[in-house]
């Protein structure tokens, strides 16, 4: 099944159609053969000092100091003396944000000072040699990720691939917290005893669904109540009780020959400082012992199987070790019993375990032991342990944690459990260990902030898989880790996982979150105002962009297709929506679009829709989306009691929507970052707040021509498209440094700059193909390496 | 085990614990359940329990604030529907919290008002990076009187925490989603579904099939322990901030560990409502759901389950809309009405609405008698907002109530008004010097604060 149909249950458009993706990627791999030297300044051996001196201030001195400097400098940063901004350690975030002021062309001001393109070009990458390098030293940091707890989705589709389930998560897991855009950073996600108790029930749960155990086997049986067997005293309701070591039985005609389940719900009055023993007989033939556990008022379930022949056996239960103290002081420790409720035989059975849960074959019954015996010798348990062991933490397994989880398999055989209650008893511990629940990568020197150290190939594998598919690494990552090949075949693995359907969770959480589309399923839009807005095209909205997305991923099309790609993907309602006709039934398929209105994701539905109000559009939603989602470059906060969430539309309606924007640019402090944002959104003001095209609002006209701050000027959405492809790197770095977050599981620090700089030439340099980012990031320093904790 | 994914089939099988629950919502009188003498004894000693609910976005301050102070008031118009409720109440004005203005920080309001809602502290400015708030007064009450019952705390929530995008300037959603705080760093979140709150009152931990307790309790302690041995082995080998999040990890496995020895000495709750339905999940009314989560709370309480809960009526900054009383547009968005008549009079409808739904608590409390006392008596319970007016974001003369007279200490039936910037989390230090537990200061606290009893 292909990527996009998986969205679907469109079967028959193939997206396939550019056969030249694997030839694409080959070029790709000869293209990327050094990651760290593919853009260095050429100045390891300098000392910061060095560099400023030479590289930085000449250029600062000719563009910013007139107004960074002097008395009072402008917005309190000055530049005349940069050097007081060392060690760069302490001033990281100063630097950081001229960086950003550079590279997003907003500094210098078009009308103070021209910056030519090569020496923006010097200074970005002075700059960003400058937060990268450590005075001088040859430690690259590759930064460090919180140790990750597995976030809902993680944790759904790990235990989907781990038993090969289709496996909902409980809808009342807490949600997980988010940070740096993304619900996958590590210092964010939290465990809290409400979580953990999830967990553990969960945990219980599958363990239940996946290995079917014999006292789950109910039919058919036959019950034999106390007044029909023999042996003991029968004591009213209670059943029978043996007072000293004595035995119950029944003789019972198996109707087949077969195997049968021969289950006592007993308890015991406790006594001494041991539990009643009972062991189960089928004729003269020692089935198995228990200790019960069960205290008066709580008979439980004790069994026993096997396999016998058609016609009279003889089936009993003894006890074994009786107690009697008369003159012990406390009255509650004279004298152990055991009771007897009733006695069953269940079965035959042979049918039920032949049609065991598929996960049940692959984790008890394809290893060595045999199905006829009651339990596994420790080896054999081992096997079965540290197979499933090893997939469930998705490393190898030491010999010391196998032991303990098979010690809960004998400890619930103890207590009168079967071998397979026991493996549940596992599988649950092993679900709720921080070593299933976190991806844990493990140092050898985890308190030096100065040891980087390459990730190992397990650590790589999960890192892949939890990127590129959200979940565990599959057998063949596994393998190649194993192996220690991993490494080396890096590229055509990931070219691999990207075409695998599991890549979807990249559109699904990477894309739900970068571009906000997962806000599609609860945004809310006044129904009187637009009575055409129905849950079936909200679900058609957000279809439209994940499979755009997926087709990106799918084809290894260029990323630059998301601001102006000429295709997308319909159905009737939504072309309807759209007003492009000739496409019938609520199938998506692929259209090519021919005319201005449409093309990339700024101008579908989805993303017009969750930037507007419940009853009308917002420019200023819209245009802090472009600059956030799109440029990376979020206006700054507002000013203190401004909300920034606060879309407050000052003046009276009767007055046009862009005369009542312009009052926001008449407050100075309102004005800085509106007069950026406001022309943005008013480009798109001929779609409505549900994304349909219109030429006018209600009776008045529209009005779509703006300008930027730097003066250039543009007239609806086509014009504005064409700015901002050709300002692609400004789209490409940010497209960058938001999928290095959420492929890092961290927020993206000083010293990934010159990674996030790399990545974003490689990708121009490959023709921007989406494999080629991808590539460029599972290769770059920061996802290959990490070091110890504590401050540089 | 290969990756494949196979055809679903049928859903888990129900926990089989769960027959025989009836169909009718009803809450139990509980003395019936108990023996006379202990019946007794409950009424004289009966414990002091307290919540805290938070409604999201603030006031319309005219319609809250009554204009006389004293016990001669009249309840504004929002606040009409505790007329009932008028001497279970104290009506306190003038309090604020000074750590949820701006300050240093700039914008973000609403993350900073509900972070500091129950801290009192001023939450670290951060996307993600080393969340830090305070520990809150719920959970500073739980580590003192938690140990008496089987739920140390219980923090409920009637609004998804946001999962995309950003939740308010420069602020982890961590801080808009989140009332309670059990650490500094980490944030206890609120349970929203209905049907999970009813679990983990009446059932057992990491229960699975038909097992006797002493089984169960077994299997769950060696699972546990199994989990901590792993914790404390991955722990020696991280670094400093990994070692905190397996903190977090181990304190909630404790925890569970705690409550699991707790019911193998007590019959639990497990006889305590056998009429009582299982909620189905999140019903769709919000006044439902509300209400629902006040029928938990209230049977929590009653069958001391637990003596400290939170309440989050919506996340910080909520936009939640309100068609059902008319109001379609969100509540965030209206809350910036920037003067606008039509927009502050949709504000007033949703607090009013909200006001309705604590009546509705407070007469469920209040219907359960404690020896001489009603349930509601026995309890301290806060209700308010971080911030004043949505439009301006203040965060002093915050709209905040007091009901209940914390088993006999506290003098209701008053509005009080206090000055010269009192804190918000002197009321909270005075409330746990009430339920006994003696601090000096809490958050930003100055004093307890004076006037309660009257």
């Amino acid at each position: 099944m292909t990527l996009a149909t998986v969205l679907t249950s469109s079967r028959n458009i193939s997206l396939f159609r550019c056969p030249s993706v694997w030839s694409c990627a080959i070029y790709l791999l000869s293209g990327i053969t050094s990651v760290i030297s593919a853009s260095e300044v050429k100045q390891t051996a300098t000392t910061d000092r060095d560099l400023v001196e030479r590289k930085i201030i000449p250029l600062l001195s000719e563009h910013c100091t007139h107004c960074h400097g002097g008395e009072e400098p402008r917005a309190g940063l000055s530049l005349e003396e940069p050097t007081h901004l060392l060690p760069v350690i302490d001033h990281h975030k100063t630097w950081v944000k001229v960086l950003r002021q550079v590279h997003g062309r907003q500094m210098p001001p078009a009308d103070e000072s021209t910056l030519e393109n090569s020496d923006r070009q010097q200074l970005k990458n002075s700059i960003i040699h400058l937060l990268s390098q450590s005075n001088g030293s040859d430690f690259r940091d590759p930064g460090r990720v919180t140790i990750r707890r597995l976030n809902r989705t993680e944790y759904r589709n790990t235990i989907r691939d781990l038993f090969g389930i289709d496996f909902t998560l409980p809808n009342d897991f807490p949600a997980d917290d988010v940070g740096y855009d993304f619900d996958n950073i590590g210092d964010v996600l939290t465990v809290s005893p409400l979580l953990m108790e999830k967990y553990l029930n969960t945990a219980g749960q599958i363990a239940r669904k996946v290995i079917l155990t014999p006292e789950s086997i109910e039919t058919p049986s036959s019950w034999i109540t106390a007044n029909k067997f023999n042996g003991g005293v029968v004591s009213g309701s209670k059943g029978r009780v043996l007072h000293a070591e004595g035995t119950f039985n029944i003789e019972h005609e198996f109707p087949v020959d077969g195997t049968y389940l021969l289950r006592a719900r007993a308890w015991a009055e406790q006594a001494g400082d041991e539990p009643a023993r009972m062991t189960f007989r089928i004729d003269d033939q020692i089935l198995k012992s228990v200790d019960v556990l069960a205290e008066p008022s709580e008979a439980q379930h004790y069994w026993a199987r096997v396999e016998t022949s058609k016609g009279k056996h003889l089936f009993s239960v003894s006890y074994n070790n009786d107690y009697y103290r008369p003159d012990d002081p406390d009255p509650l420790n004279r004298d152990r019993n055991l009771w007897v409720e009733y006695l069953e035989i269940v079965g035959p059975i042979d049918e039920t375990l032949r049609n065991l849960p598929e996960p049940h074959h692959r984790i008890i019954d394809s290893s060595v032991r045999p199905t006829s015996s009651l339990t596994a010798t420790d080896e054999e348990t081992r096997t079965i342990l540290t197979q499933f062991a090893s997939y469930a933490f998705r490393r190898p397994t030491t010999d010391e944690e196998v032991d303990r989880l098979l010690g809960l398999v004998r400890l619930a055989e103890q207590a009168g459990g079967s071998f397979e209650r026991g493996i549940q008893l596992a599988i649950q511990a092993a679900l709720i260990s921080p070593k299933f629940l976190f991806r844990g990568e493990i140092d050898s020197l985890p308190n030096d902030p100065k040891s980087a150290r390459p990730i190992n190939e397990f650590e790589l594998a999960s890192r892949l898989s939890y990127f590129l598919w959200s979940s565990m690494p599959d057998d063949e990552l596994l393998n190649q880790a194993r192996q220690q090949t991993l490494r080396a075949n890096l590229s055509k693995q990931v070219l691999r996982m990207l075409q695998d359907p599991k890549s979807l969770a990249l559109v699904k959480n990477f894309g739900g979150q970068w571009l906000q589309l997962r806000d599609v399923d609860t945004i809310m839009i006044d129904a009187k105002r637009y009575p055409t807005f129905d849950d079936h095209l909200r679900q058609a909205m957000r279809t439209e962009t994940e499979m755009f997305f997926a087709g990106i991923i799918e084809d290894d099309r260029n990323v630059l297709d998301f601001i102006d790609g000429k295709h997308t993907f319909l159905n009737e309602r939504l072309a309807a929506h759209y007003g492009i006709s000739g496409i019938q039934g609520d199938e998506f398929r692929a259209v090519d679009l021919d005319d201005d209105r449409r093309s990339g994701i700024l101008t579908q539905a989805s993303i017009l829709t969750l930037t507007s109000n419940p009853t009308r559009t917002s420019p200023v939603k819209r245009g802090k989306w472009i600059l956030k989602q799109l440029l990376g470059a979020p206006p700054p906060p507002p000013p203190p009691g401004v909300d920034e969430l606060s879309e407050e539309t000052p003046g009276e309606p009767s007055q046009g929507l862009r005369e009542r924007l312009k009052l926001h640019r008449t407050n100075q402090s309102c004005a800085v970052c509106h007069v950026r944002m406001d022309p943005l959104g008013l480009a798109l003001e001929n779609y409505d707040a549900i994304g349909r095209w219109r030429d006018k609002d209600g009776q008045l006209p529209i009005d779509v021509r703006g300008s930027l701050p730097d003066g250039r000027q543009f007239d609806g959405a086509a014009k504005l498209k064409e700015i901002l492809r050709a300002d692609a790197d400004q789209f490409r770095w940010c497209l960058v440094e938001k999928l290095l977050t959420f492929a890092l599981g961290r927020g993206i620090e000083y010293y990934d700059y010159r990674a996030v700089n790399n990545i974003t030439k490689q990708l121009a340099e490959n023709d921007d193909r989406f494999s080629a980012l991808i590539l460029a990031v599972v290769r770059s320093h920061p996802f290959q390496f990490r070091r110890g904790d504590g401050n540089k | 085990m290969s990756s494949r994914t196979k055809s679903p089939d049928s859903a888990l099988p129900r926990r089989t614990f769960l027959r025989g629950l009836g169909t009718v919502i009803t809450l139990p009188a509980l003395e019936s359940l108990l023996p006379a003498k202990e019946a007794t004894e409950a009424a004289h000693q009966a414990p002091k329990r307290m919540l805290y609910v938070f409604m999201p976005n603030g006031a319309h301050m005219p319609d809250w604030t009554p204009t006389a102070e004293g016990t001669d008031y009249e309840l504004p118009w929002i606040l009409e529907p505790l007329e009932r409720f008028k001497q279970d109440l104290l009506v306190l004005s003038g309090l604020e919290h000074a750590t949820g203005t701006a300050g240093p920080d700039g914008g973000g309001d609403h993350a900073r008002a509900l972070a500091t809602f129950l801290t009192g502290v001023r939450a670290k400015k951060t996307f993600g990076k080393d969340i830090r708030a305070g520990i809150s007064v719920d959970q500073i009450a739980a580590r003192h009187i938690g140990h008496h019952t089987r739920l140390a705390s219980l923090e409920l929530g009637c609004e998804i925490g946001r999962s995309s995008g950003n939740c308010d300037t420069g602020y982890s959603c961590a801080y808009s989603n989140n009332l309670s705080w059990r650490t500094p760093n980490t944030p206890a979140p609120a349970d929203i579904n209905p049907r999970s709150v009813f679990d983990r009152l009446f059932f057992d931990v990491g229960t699975v099939g038909d097992e006797a307790r002493a089984q169960r309790d077994l299997f769950a302690k060696s699972v546990l322990d199994f989990a901590l041995e792993d914790a404390r082995q991955l722990k020696k080998k991280l670094g400093s901030t990994d070692r905190r999040k397996l903190d977090e990890y181990l304190a909630s496995v404790r925890d569970i560990e705690r409550r699991v020895k707790r019911t193998e000495s007590e019959a639990a709750t497990e006889s305590a409502d056998r009429r009582l339905k299982r909620p189905e999940g999140i019903p769709h009314g919000f006044g439902e759901h509300i209400r629902l989560m006040a029928d938990l709370l209230t049977i929590a309480f009653q069958g001391d389950v637990t003596r400290v809960t939170t309440l989050m009526l919506g996340r910080a900054g909520s936009n939640r809309s309100y068609p059902f009383i008319g109001v379609s547009d969100g509540h965030h968005w209206l809350s910036h009405h920037g003067g606008d008549e039509d927009k502050q009079l949709k504000i007033r409808k949703i607090n009013r609405f909200l006001i309705e739904q604590f009546a509705y608590l407070l007469g469920k409390l209040k219907s359960i008698q404690e020896g001489d006392r009603t349930l509601l008596d026995n309890c301290m319970i806060v209700y308010g907002s971080g911030i004043a007016d949505g439009n301006a974001h203040n965060h002093d003369n915050l709209p905040v109530l007091l009901a209940g007279q914390g088993a006999g200490s506290i003098e209701t039936g008053r509005h009080i008004r206090y000055t010269d910037h009192e804190p918000l989390m002197n009321l909270y230090l005075a409330m746990l010097h009430h339920a006994g537990i003696n601090f000096d200061a809490i958050g930003d606290s100055t004093r307890p604060l004076p006037g309660l009893t009257g």
